[in-house]
């Protein structure tokens, strides 16, 4: 990396930091710090909820998804606008007249204090988590790019964005959020237009995404019905919307974003503008990771994309052996050149007889690809058995470093690091404010001054941010992050959901039977994941299901007076 | 008179909020059919 890069990456980090800082210090009190004082615009909200979603795991490993898989997890997003008209409809007004801090809040007021602390607990066991993923993304970067050992550089990160959080409250988080997406989009739209230009010159746009396609990398919409396919259209249309309801309607990461807003009608514009905006967008980033792939068939690839652990191999006993593989890589995409070139002839005199000739003969040369890509990974393992031989992660980071221009490639990196600090902060931001509402306000310390809330919750924002950079050290061995995350989201937002829908819909139903069956639903979500093969999108839909069965069959037999005081309202 | 006009502003703003959600899920199933109509040309 050179020097312009580092200043431009330093730059912006720095500034974001001081920005954060300086602008939005001297919060007065709970409310100021944890709810930016009601006052958020409706477009503030918009990108602030748009950057919480998109972390660096976004731009790292949606690519580097569309590069190995082709784009049809864009169908994972479908369900999203479908979510954003529901909660614009139900839960944006009711949280807005409640006048809460936090979505679990609401339970207590519905329910009872057991189902907050129930609905509370589960946030905070699976955001703490996620909120390492996100820290763990960019120090990867920081650690391919400058050696370092990956432990420091997940301290860094981590205290960066500690730092203005804690400082400036949920007014920072929604301030930085703004420049943020811009640098993310800006930084994104400059990689994309960059590959095109970098394709050798008898290669248009057209034809180098014609040879995607022809390679099924721009799958983007499978209407097969297949419950052992993970991402399929009723996947995304019928799971896809209960894990966005429930992320956007009950996670506090989110819901905190649209409670800042300054009324109900700023907040439902920020949540449909975000529903407008999300599944173009996502498609656009899977689309770079097409576009890298059509990029590599013309330009030879790495055999591996991890160069920490190539320089490993290549400084080993086995240096002989990954460098024959290297020249096997090299001779075999000189050889497809020719063929790629014939199949876009074919494709534009509309040959469909050559093109199927020629197709054959490209996968055989992918077969081959991937016999010594897999021979590269035995030789890594050799070296370094704890290596977990999947460079999903590193296939977009790998090209930005080596084919963007200088200048670019720390904009990109700035772009990227956005991303994470800026989920990394909502995330941080959420989980003290449910600590504290939820948990120390109501259970240890009823009874406080404005400014002890206000210091409690600075210090659960260090709290969470300590918590998440030791889960980041363990964050390494999990495949490819971005499915990681939303496995885990899965297990456990199915449960919130139903607690919440029962809260909604079912006025009827009591605190306690809606207790006992997210337990019970909550189980089973679990024992599913641990001995079957259910494509993880479906525990959403299977968790939040069994939580309104048994709510509803428990009912009579476990009714209690909070029920009926909610029915006379 | 008042309370009719109050009535009749209800009911646009109503209105066009519902008009909002039909225009985002229109947008969608155009989406939808655009991202379809991409993977079949590419095919």
């Amino acid at each position: 990396m050179s020097y312009i890069d580092w200043i431009v990456l330093c730059g912006f980090l720095a500034f974001v930091v001081i920005y954060g800082v300086v602008k939005t210090k001297g919060s007065k009190n709970v409310k100021d710090y944890l709810l930016a004082n009601k006052s958020t615009p409706w477009f503030t909200i918009a990108l602030s909820i748009m950057a919480t979603q998109a972390s660096a795991i976004t731009f790292l490993s949606t690519p580097g998804q569309a590069y190995v898989d082709g784009m049809r997890f864009v169908q994972f997003y479908l369900g999203l606008p479908i979510a954003m008209v529901i909660l614009s409809v139900t839960a944006v007004p009711i949280y807005h007249k409640l006048n809460v801090f936090t979505a679990y809040e609401y339970l207590e007021t519905r329910f009872d204090l057991k189902n907050r602390a129930l609905g509370a607990i589960l946030f905070l066991t699976q955001r703490g988590l996620a909120a390492g993923f996100t820290i763990f993304a960019p120090s990867l970067i920081l650690s391919v790019l400058l050696g370092w050992d990956i432990y420091i550089t997940n301290l860094v990160i981590g205290v960066l964005v500690m730092i203005y959080t804690v400082s400036g409250g949920t007014n920072a988080v929604n301030k930085t959020h703004l420049m943020q997406m811009m640098i993310i989009m800006f930084g994104m739209t400059a990689a994309f237009i960059t590959i095109f230009q970098l394709l050798p010159s008898d290669i248009s746009f057209v034809d180098a995404t014609r040879v995607a396609g022809k390679m099924g990398k721009l799958n983007a919409i499978d209407f097969s019905f297949d419950l052992n396919n993970r991402y399929t259209f009723w996947s995304g249309i019928i799971g896809g919307t209960f894990l966005m309801l429930s992320y956007f309607g009950t996670d506090q990461s989110q819901v905190q974003r649209y409670l800042s807003g300054s009324s109900v009608k700023q907040s439902r514009i920020g949540l449909l503008a975000n529903g407008i905006v999300k599944v173009p967008m996502q498609f656009f980033i899977l689309f770079i990771g097409a576009s890298v792939f059509a990029f590599y068939q013309f330009v030879t690839p790495p055999v591996y994309f991890n160069p920490v652990d190539e320089n490993k191999v290549k400084q080993s006993e086995y240096v002989a052996q990954y460098e024959e593989l290297e020249n096997q890589q090299e001779a075999l995409f000189a050889e497809r050149q020719t063929d790629l070139r014939s199949m876009i002839d074919a494709i534009e005199n509309d040959d469909n007889a050559q093109v199927e000739i020629l197709e054959k003969k490209i996968d055989e040369s992918k077969e081959k690809q991937n016999e010594i890509r897999e021979a590269a990974v035995g030789l890594i393992k050799k070296v370094d058995p704890s290596a977990d031989g999947n460079d999903t992660n590193y296939i977009f980071l790998n090209f930005v470093i080596s084919f963007l221009p200088i200048g670019l490639v720390g904009l990109v990196l700035a772009a990227i690091l956005s991303a994470s600090m800026s989920s990394t902060a909502a995330e941080l931001n959420a989980l003290a404010s449910t600590t504290v509402i939820d948990i120390y306000k109501r259970l240890i310390k009823k009874e406080a001054s404005d400014k002890h809330y206000l210091i409690v919750s600075k210090l659960a924002t260090v709290f969470w941010g300590v918590y998440a950079i030791i889960f980041a050290q363990f964050a390494n061995q999990l495949g490819s992050l971005i499915e990681a995350v939303n496995i885990l989201g899965s297990l456990f937002y199915g449960t919130i959901l139903g607690i919440f829908l029962v809260a909604f819909y079912l006025k009827r139903i009591g605190g306690t039977s809606t207790f006992v069956a997210a337990l019970i639903a909550e189980a089973i979500v679990l024992l599913l994941f641990a001995f079957t093969d259910i494509p993880f999108l479906w525990f959403n839909l299977v968790g939040c299901i069994l939580v309104v069965i048994f709510a509803v069959l428990l009912h009579p037999f476990l009714n209690n007076k909070k029920s009926d005081i909610e029915l006379q309202n | 008179m008042l309370k009719k006009l109050r009535i009749n502003k209800e009911r646009a703003i109503a209105l066009n909020w519902n008009v909002v959600y039909s225009f985002l899920i229109t947008q969608g199933l155009l989406m939808i059919a655009a991202f379809y109509w991409f993977t079949k040309a590419f095919e």
